[in-house]
C-alpha cells in the first residue's frame, strides 16, 4: 500500500526561481490495482511519479510504503527500495544502448544489495515474460521503439518489485506498439503488480482500474 | 562495480587509449625526473663521508711522483688519506695466462680500498661488484670494464717483478741504476663482474680513464667518479686487501682525499695545501662541499620545468578523460541510479576505468622505454626503476584520477539525480 499524505514538492527553494510544484498532494494506491495519474503538461504528474520512485525528494509531507515512511532515509536505503521495491519505466526508455538487452536486464539485479544467485538465468526469465527471449544479445540501438520499451519492461520486473512505476511509457511508440506494451502491463496487473502509470492519453488512463487527476500540482 | 566499470573502459576505448598514451608520457618523463635526482643523489652519498665538516684538501689529477698514502698518513695533522690505486701488477689485454710473458700491451692492474669498493657500486653488465671478502683460495677477484677482452668467469693472470738480489757488476745485463736481479712472479684472477659501458666508477677520475680531457675548474663530488665507456682506458681492478701477501706497489692515481685533523691551524693548513700542489690540482674541502651542493640544487631546480610539464600532461588528460563522453556516462549513471545503484557508484566505476586505463599508460610507457634503450638514443644513459619512481608514478595516476572525477563530481553536486535524469531524456 502506498500513501501519500499533503506531500509539498518545491523546486529550487529559496532562490530567485523558486516553485511549487506540488501543493499538498494526497492519496493511497492499494496493493495490486492499477493506476493512471493524467494532467496536462507541467501539472505535476512526473513530480508526483518521481517522488513515488524515490528518484526525487519532497520538502513536506509523508510518504509511506507497506507502513514505512520514506523520508531521510540513507542513501543506501532509498537505493535499495529502488532496487527491491519498484520497477521504474521510463518515456525515453531509460536503456544502455551500447549494451545488449540482457546485460541492460541484468543491471538491477548486479547493484541489488543482497547477492543474487543465477543471475542469468532471472534476466533471461524476464526477457521471455516480455516476448523478448529471442533477442536477449541484441544490443538495445537495434532494437525498435516496442522492443526497447520491452526490454525496460523486463528490467524493471526482474528483481520482482511489488510497484511498476511508468512515466508516459508509450508516449514514444505508435499505437499498434503502445496497445501492445498496454497488454503487458495488465498482464504484469493480473499477475499481482501494483501498476502506476502516468500518462497524458486518455486512451491509457482508460485501461487503468482508477485515474487519478493531477492538475496545477493538486490532485483533483 | 568493477564489470562495468570494465564495460566503460571497452566502450570508450580509443579515447582511452589517447589518454593513456598521454600518461604514459607524463610516467616516462616522471621516471626520467625521479632517475636524474637519484643519480645525483645517488653519488653524492657515498662520497659525503670522504669530506667531513672538518678541513681537509682534495688533490685532483695527481703526478706519477706524488706521495703515498702511508708517506702521506705519516705526516703530522694528517687524518686519513684515501685514494683509488695503480699497482706494479700487470696483465696482457690478449693472453689469459701470459704464456709468452708481458707484450707491450701490457696493462697495468688498479685497486680499491675495501671502503670504496663497499661505498658505491657501479652498474654491472654481468657479474657482481667486487666482493669485500678476500680471496677465493688462491684466486683474486676482479673486475673488468666492458672494453676488456675478458667477461665474467674468466680466469687471468698477473704478474710483478719481485726483488731476489743483486746482481753484480760482471753480470751482463747489470745497470747501475737499478743493480737488482728481479724474479716475475706470477697470480691469478677470477673475473667477477664487468662494469657496463656508461657507469660511473668511484675513486678514479674520468681523466685517468682517459673519457674526459680535464677537470672542472670548480670540482665538486662527480669528479670522485669516473665516466667508464668503451672509449676510455680498460681496467682490471682489485681489492686492495687481497693484494696484502703479495710483494707488490700501490700507488695512488687519478684523486687523492687528505682529511686533516680538527685542531689543524689555519697557518698549517695553507703549508700543507702549498705542499700538495706540487703533486696535482688542489681544492678545499670546504669549498668541494659548497660547489657540490650548488650543483645537487642546481640539478633538483632544472626539474621544476619537467614537473609542471609531468603536471600539465596529468591535468590536460584527466580533463580530457572526464570530458569525453560527459553526457552519455551521466546518462548511464542516471540509469544505474534508477535501477538501484546508489549516486556516488559512479565513483567507482570511473575508478576502474581510469585504474585499467592507468594500466594500460604503464605498459605503453614500458614499450617505449625498452624501444628507446635499444635503439641509440638513449645513448650511455642508464634509467633505473625502483620504489621512488613508482611512488611518483602512483602520484599521477592519483592525481589523474582525482581531476577525471572532478567534473562529473561537480555536476552530480549541483543536480539531483532526478535532474541528470531529464538532462539525458
Amino acid at each position: 500500500m502506498i500513501k501519500l499524505d499533503k506531500i509539498i514538492k518545491i523546486y529550487n527553494p529559496k532562490k530567485a526561481n523558486e516553485y511549487e510544484a506540488l501543493h499538498g498532494v494526497s492519496c493511497e494506491i492499494s496493493d495490486g490495482e492499477m493506476v493512471a495519474i493524467i494532467g496536462k503538461s507541467g501539472a505535476g504528474k512526473s513530480t508526483l511519479l518521481h517522488i513515488l520512485a524515490c528518484i526525487d525528494s519532497y520538502q513536506s509531507g509523508e510518504y509511506t510504503i507497506d507502513g514505512t515512511l520514506v523520508k531521510n532515509l540513507s542513501e543506501g536505503q532509498y537505493a535499495q527500495i529502488r532496487n527491491e521495491k519498484i520497477g521504474i519505466v521510463m518515456q525515453d526508455f531509460a536503456l544502455v544502448e551500447d549494451f545488449s538487452a540482457l546485460e541492460n536486464v541484468l543491471i538491477p539485479l548486479d547493484f541489488a544489495k543482497k547477492k543474487i544467485k543465477n543471475k542469468k538465468e532471472k534476466a533471461l526469465e524476464a526477457l521471455k515474460a516480455v516476448g523478448m527471449g529471442d533477442l536477449s544479445k541484441k544490443p538495445c540501438n537495434k532494437l525498435s521503439g516496442g522492443q526497447k520499451q520491452r526490454v525496460a519492461i523486463a528490467r524493471a520486473i526482474v528483481n520482482e518489485p511489488a510497484m511498476i512505476l511508468a512515466d508516459e511509457p508509450t508516449g514514444a511508440l505508435d499505437t499498434k506498439t503502445s496497445a501492445e506494451i498496454m497488454e503487458l502491463f495488465k498482464r504484469l496487473n493480473k499477475e499481482g503488480k501494483t501498476v502506476v502509470i502516468v500518462t497524458h492519453d486518455p486512451k491509457v488512463a482508460e485501461q487503468c482500474s482508477r485515474v487519478i487527476e493531477v492538475s496545477d500540482g493538486k490532485i483533483i | 562495480m568493477i564489470k562495468y566499470g570494465l564495460k566503460e573502459f571497452a566502450r570508450n576505448i580509443y579515447s582511452n587509449i589517447f589518454i593513456a598514451v598521454q600518461l604514459a608520457i607524463a610516467f616516462i618523463i616522471m621516471t626520467a625526473a625521479v632517475s636524474s635526482v637519484l643519480s645525483r643523489i645517488e653519488m653524492y652519498t657515498p662520497v659525503k663521508k670522504y669530506f667531513p665538516d672538518g678541513k681537509g684538501l682534495y688533490i685532483c689529477n695527481i703526478y706519477d711522483t706524488a706521495p703515498l698514502d702511508s708517506e702521506l698518513k705519516n705526516i703530522d695533522d694528517v687524518e686519513s688519506v684515501t685514494s683509488g690505486y695503480d699497482t706494479s701488477l700487470y696483465y696482457s689485454p690478449s693472453s689469459k695466462d701470459l704464456s709468452n710473458g708481458l707484450g707491450d700491451d701490457r696493462m697495468s692492474v688498479n685497486a680499491l680500498s675495501e671502503d670504496m669498493i663497499k661505498s658505491f657500486t657501479p652498474q654491472m653488465s654481468s657479474g657482481k661488484w667486487l666482493p669485500n671478502a678476500s680471496a677465493n683460495g688462491d684466486l683474486i677477484p676482479a673486475v673488468v670494464t666492458e672494453n676488456s677482452n675478458y667477461k665474467t668467469g674468466d680466469i687471468v693472470t698477473i704478474m710483478h717483478k719481485e726483488k731476489v738480489g743483486e746482481m753484480s757488476p760482471d753480470d751482463e745485463d747489470f745497470d747501475y741504476a737499478d743493480p737488482y736481479k728481479y724474479e716475475y712472479v706470477k697470480n691469478k684472477v677470477e673475473i667477477v663482474g664487468v662494469i657496463a659501458d656508461g657507469s660511473q666508477l668511484l675513486g678514479f677520475s674520468s681523466a685517468y680513464l682517459g673519457t674526459e680531457d680535464s677537470i672542472k675548474e670548480k670540482p665538486d663530488f662527480r669528479d670522485l667518479y669516473a665516466n667508464v665507456n668503451k672509449h676510455g682506458n680498460m681496467m682490471l681492478i682489485v681489492p686492495t686487501d687481497c693484494l696484502k701477501d703479495i710483494n707488490c706497489k700501490i700507488y695512488p692515481c687519478g684523486n687523492q682525499i687528505v682529511t686533516l685533523k680538527d685542531n689543524v691551524s689555519n697557518e698549517r693548513f695553507k703549508e700543507l695545501e702549498l705542499y700538495l700542489r706540487d703533486y696535482g690540482r688542489v681544492f678545499d674541502f670546504e669549498d668541494f662541499r659548497e660547489n657540490s651542493l650548488v650543483y645537487i640544487n642546481g640539478q633538483l631546480i632544472k626539474l621544476v620545468p619537467m614537473l609542471i610539464c609531468v603536471i600539465v600532461l596529468v591535468i590536460v588528460s584527466s580533463v580530457s578523460a572526464s570530458a569525453v563522453n560527459i553526457k552519455k556516462r551521466l546518462g548511464d549513471y542516471g540509469i544505474y541510479y534508477l535501477c538501484g545503484a546508489k549516486w556516488n557508484a559512479y565513483i567507482k566505476i570511473d575508478l576502474v576505468c581510469d585504474l585499467m586505463t592507468a594500466v594500460m599508460a604503464a605498459a605503453i610507457a614500458v614499450c617505449i622505454s625498452n624501444v628507446l634503450t635499444m635503439s641509440e638514443f638513449m645513448g650511455n644513459t642508464v634509467i633505473s626503476f625502483g620504489w621512488l619512481h613508482l611512488i611518483g608514478c602512483v602520484c599521477i595516476v592519483i592525481l589523474n584520477i582525482l581531476i577525471s572525477l572532478l567534473i562529473p563530481g561537480v555536476i552530480m553536486r549541483r543536480n539531483t539525480p532526478n535532474e541528470i535524469l531529464m538532462i539525458n531524456e
